[in-house]
């Protein structure tokens, strides 16, 4: 199968840290789950980060559906992978639920039903219907996940990498969320999925990327 | 000078603008002419330079030295200078230095425009304002962590990017919305926090008394909305240039 994200030799220090990625390599496919684990501080966030292109590696090669990373701007990556920050609040801007998926698109040109249409769907979806007229910054934790999961796929991108998505979460409502996520996975979408959480890795995912001090040190089945 | 005499509210309003305006653009003329508006804004609201320059002269070789070290080492196309083939400075790590040395002299300098009023009369402003007296509190104690605000601030430039937004690309009528989305969740959040840090201070009996008895009553008068509504309209003009440089 042709990869749909592909690292080769990816290295990256922050400025004024003794921290570093080394020499990453991986090869991440539509409609697999991945599991990225490791413990706190071995750069799970930052090779995140580094696939999205809010960090620029120092060196390596990182192509995105055939496309060379080093060609592709923020704003057109976002149709490719979506993103999710470890924070949820770092991405929501609108004043009401709705408005949180129709603005980026009529910003981009959309029509105004058609923006309409495709954000019922996408709140009915992800449960959140009830919720439309509601502040985003007011909801609970995770409908805050759910609404920022919601508003990324509005780009329909081909990949998902969620950072630490299950946080603050109760067992159920974690549950909901691996159960969504098997189903955007067979509808063909890739997600890497930054975790420690035991249940999600040994039931959820494909595959499992373990980190350690900026190297991968594991990565199989 | 008459300075003295502007509302805290309205000072609010100028350094709310200052900061965000020196953290929306990137383009180095404009951020250099923010620096330059911010301390002209500071000497307008009598603040007496050289006793402002020893009083910080510490923080000031502090912030001089990080841009320098953020200046140098930074890779770049354009070498300016070299030791023994080694590139030390390129353009645009002077560029980066030159940036993170004004942006954190406005926030800087706003802290010193804030502190002309004194802290009781910020907090009555905002209560005058209908702002709950210990989410006012709190506000004007958050206005002195605004360099906080900058890391989420980049965070939101970000998320709205990775959005499908082109900040180069954005129809002329929608700027003023995409100003809007930006600075949203910055307040918000500072709402949040205040929030949250009043329900502790609550716990601790802070508050118990329903109503207040004020001695202090601010007036607004007819400069103080003058300065505001120029603040306002000035900065979402000089973002909107920046933006479409
Ligand atoms: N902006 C930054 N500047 C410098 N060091 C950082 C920065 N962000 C993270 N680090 C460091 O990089 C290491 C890896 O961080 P991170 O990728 O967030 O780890 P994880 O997500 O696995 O917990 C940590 O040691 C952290 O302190
Ligand atoms: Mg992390």
């Amino acid at each position: 199968m042709e990869s749909y994200i592909k690292l080769t030799g990816i290295s990256y220090g922050y400025p004024r840290s003794r921290f570093a990625l080394r020499d990453i390599n991986m090869s991440l496919n539509r409609g697999e789950i991945v599991g990225i684990t490791g413990e706190n501080g071995s750069g799970k966030t930052t090779l995140g980060k580094i696939i999205m292109g809010i960090l620029m590696p120092d060196s390596g090669n990182i192509v995105i559906d055939g496309v060379d990373g080093k060609n592709l701007k923020l704003c057109e990556r976002g149709s490719k992978i979506g993103y999710a920050f470890q924070n949820p609040d770092r991405q929501l801007f609108a004043a009401n639920v709705r408005d949180e998926i129709i603005f980026p698109l009529e910003i981009k040109g959309m029509n105004k039903t058609l923006a309409q249409e495709k954000a019922a769907a996408l709140l009915g979806r992800f449960e959140l219907s009830h919720l439309k007229e509601r502040v985003p910054m007011r909801l609970s934790r995770g409908e805050k996940q759910r609404l920022v999961l919601a508003a990324t796929l509005a780009q329909e991108p081909g990949f998902l990498i969620l950072d630490e998505p299950a946080t603050g979460l109760d067992r159920d409502r974690k549950k909901a969320l691996y159960q969504l996520m098997e189903e955007l996975a067979r509808e063909g979408i890739g997600l890497a999925v930054i975790s420690h959480d035991l249940q999600f890795i040994e039931h959820h995912a494909n595959r499992i990327i373990r980190l350690e001090n900026g190297k991968v040190v594991d990565d199989g089945c | 000078m008459m300075a003295a005499k502007i509302d805290p509210r309205t000072k609010i309003v100028l350094v709310l603008c200052l900061t965000s305006m020196v953290l929306v653009v990137e383009n180095l003329a404009f951020v250099v002419g923010i620096g330059i508006i911010s301390i002209a804004c500071a000497l307008l609201m009598g603040v007496q330079l050289l006793a402002l320059i020893r009083r910080y002269q510490r923080i000031l070789i502090l912030l001089l030295t990080l841009s320098i070290v953020q200046s140098i080492f930074t890779p770049g196309p354009k070498v300016l200078f070299e030791v023994f083939g080694i590139p030390l400075l390129t353009e645009k790590g002077l560029e980066m230095g030159i940036k993170t040395f004004v942006r954190m002299l406005v926030i800087l300098t706003s802290g010193v425009i804030m502190s002309t009023s004194n802290y009781r009369e910020t907090i009555q402003g905002l209560i005058q304002w209908k702002v709950p007296y210990k989410i006012a509190f709190m506000t004007a104690l958050s206005l002195r962590f605004i360099p906080i605000f900058t890391e989420e601030f980049q965070d939101s430039m970000v998320a709205l990017q990775l959005k499908g937004i082109d900040f180069k690309k954005i129809p002329f009528g929608k700027k003023t919305q995409i100003y809007v989305y930006l600075i949203t969740p910055i307040i918000l959040s500072s709402l949040k926090h205040a929030e949250e840090i009043a329900i502790a201070m609550e716990s601790r009996a802070f508050g118990a008394y329903q109503s207040r008895v004020e001695y202090l009553v601010l007036r607004l008068k007819g400069y103080d909305y003058g300065v505001m509504i120029a603040a306002v309209l000035l900065s979402i003009s000089y973002v909107w240039a920046a933006l479409m440089v």
